[in-house]
């Protein structure tokens, strides 16, 4: 992407930004909603900027749980997802349990880790993990087996070993879809993190949105909607960073 | 997968029976019963030759084509290469399919070089010559480029470098050119026969049109469907090398109607 278009990028954010900003004012000012209903945004952003030292020590606290749930999910549920396409025996034995897991509501899990683990910042990111791990098992699984039937036979005729194709043709086709995979588990884990703090936890973002709603604060969590907006609309951006260094040569990078 | 042969082998001599199927019947067992891809093919080729097989979609080609390469075993009969059964893989194959397989996340050189890669062999040491090859096919300066800015015949082109790399003694090509428009598809025939020159080499083509047939071919093994079958083997004796003229040879006419006029007796063209 040039850097023209970038920038032509970043323009159309901002003006969507404003679009919806304006909306948002247009309300309040028209229908002039009680603020525990609905805050004016610039009271929003006033309190934003007067809590904000609570706004960043919660957010530190979420967003480290956010990162290591998506690094643990991700760190193990590629290398799973290689060994269930490697060895028909993995995938004979644990596939279907792996399967039935994806099938349970995470959130219905909360309650069991809370028993398990307590209170603490292991079960949180626990079910970060555990929310981020399956999107990218399943486009692991679904990328490195959907490769060309007559590519296999070109590496067949080369006599090529199983150890080869994977690391030469398999795993760099896998790429695409496992990034894929990363982007919505990125988006999931922050979901992950906030369910673990509503029912698990006294800090983080996820907290203060309880907390607040018991005191009819709609501010205060319309300023937390805002930064947690922020930063997960950031990291996805990361991802898609990363994304595109990783795999420049995939069309989906490819669009002017 | 057993070895046949070892890794690096010996040209045989041009001219000599090379590729030889006796009877060699292919049965594939489907959820709907049992179909007969292939039945009691015989037929042999010289090495050096370039054997065409000719006919409508589903009439076995491909499969002929896959047993010859030792991916796929006769239900019945025999395929010999060199006068031994084919028992799996041989080392001196070169592939081409009608698509292109050229990965993306490669180069053009890359994608030359990624036989070695499958099989592990000292792929710096080759690239001099898939420079060569490259530039042979006029895709000099294009090393570095990704398939995806190359048009159809230039691909496709890189695709048959690719199966030219490992200096095979049998080039298998299943479709070749049929994705390609008329004038990249004449160019192609005209370039596969120029890096034949290189090096006798046995070729075997599969294509459904007939003047693709008779250009390229010096025997053309026209095939009927369901079950697939050789009906006849026509001998093309035009002279090579051939050329843009060889297509307004009288001869060449001859062929194309001989040929054209059997598909039609076999109830493959009505009109």
């Amino acid at each position: 992407m040039s850097f023209h278009s970038s920038l032509k990028n970043v323009a159309w954010a901002l003006l969507s930004t404003a679009l919806a900003i304006a909306i948002w004012s247009a309300i309040i000012v028209i229908a002039r909603p009680p603020e525990y209903v609905l805050p004016a945004p610039w009271d929003v952003i006033a309190r934003t900027w007067s809590d904000r030292s609570a706004l960043i020590e919660n957010g530190a606290f979420t967003l480290s749980e956010i990162l290591a749930g998506l690094v643990a999910g991700t760190v193990l549920a590629v290398p799973m997802g290689i060994a269930v396409v490697a060895v028909p025996l993995i995938e004979r034995l644990f596939y279907p349990i792996v399967v039935a897991f994806n099938a349970i509501p995470k959130v219905a899990l909360a309650p069991v880790f809370v028993v398990w683990f307590g209170y603490g910042y292991m079960p949180r990111v626990l079910l970060t993990a555990s929310v981020a791990f399956f999107p990218v098992l399943i486009s692991t699984i679904s990328g490195l087996t959907a490769v060309d039937p007559d590519l296999l036979r070109l590496a067949a005729a080369l006599r090529a070993k199983r150890s080869r194709i994977f690391v030469y043709v398999r795993l760099p086709q896998a790429l695409p879809t496992i990034f894929a995979g990363i982007k919505v588990a990125t988006s999931l884990a922050v979901i992950g993190s906030m369910i673990a703090e509503f029912i698990a936890s006294d800090k983080g973002w996820g907290h203060m949105l309880v907390q607040a709603s018991g005191n009819l604060d709609t501010t205060i969590m319309f300023a937390v909607l805002l930064v947690l907006a922020l930063v997960a609309s950031a990291l996805f951006y990361t991802v898609a960073f990363l994304e595109r260094f990783f795999i420049s040569w995939h069309a989906s990078q490819r669009a002017a | 997968m057993t070895q046949t042969a070892p890794a690096t082998q010996a040209s045989p001599e041009v001219g000599t029976p090379f590729i030889e199927l006796r009877n060699a019947s292919k049965t594939f067992n489907t959820t709907s019963g049992s179909v007969t891809a292939v039945e009691a093919a015989t037929m042999s080729v010289r090495h050096g030759e370039t054997l065409a097989l000719l006919g409508p979609s589903g009439c076995g080609t491909s499969t002929l084509l896959m047993m010859i390469a030792g991916l796929l075993e006769p239900t019945s009969g025999e395929v010999l290469i060199e006068d031994r059964e084919v028992r799996g893989v041989r080392p001196d194959l070169g592939l081409v399919f009608q698509r292109d397989l050229l990965v993306d996340w490669k180069t053009v050189l890359g994608n030359v070089l990624l036989p070695f890669d499958l099989t592990g062999e000292d792929r710096e040491r080759r690239i001099p010559q898939a420079q060569a090859l490259l530039e042979r096919v006029g895709l000099k300066g294009f090393e570095q480029k990704r398939p995806y800015e190359l048009s159809g015949g230039m691909r496709q082109r890189v695709a048959i470098c690719r199966a030219l790399i490992q200096n095979p003694n049998i080039l298998l090509l299943d479709e070749p050119f049929a994705a390609l428009d008329a004038f990249t598809r004449e160019q192609m025939q005209l370039d596969v026969q120029r890096l034949s020159l290189d090096k006798p080499r046995t070729t075997i083509l599969v294509t459904h049109e007939i003047s693709e047939a008779v250009f390229m071919a010096d025997k053309i093994a026209v095939m009927t469907a369901r079950p697939g079958r050789i009906h006849t083997l026509i001998d093309v004796k035009l002279e090579r090398p051939r050329d843009l003229g060889s297509r307004e040879n009288p001869a060449f006419s001859g062929y194309v109607t001989q040929i054209h006029r059997l598909f039609a007796q076999l109830g493959v063209l009505h009109g």
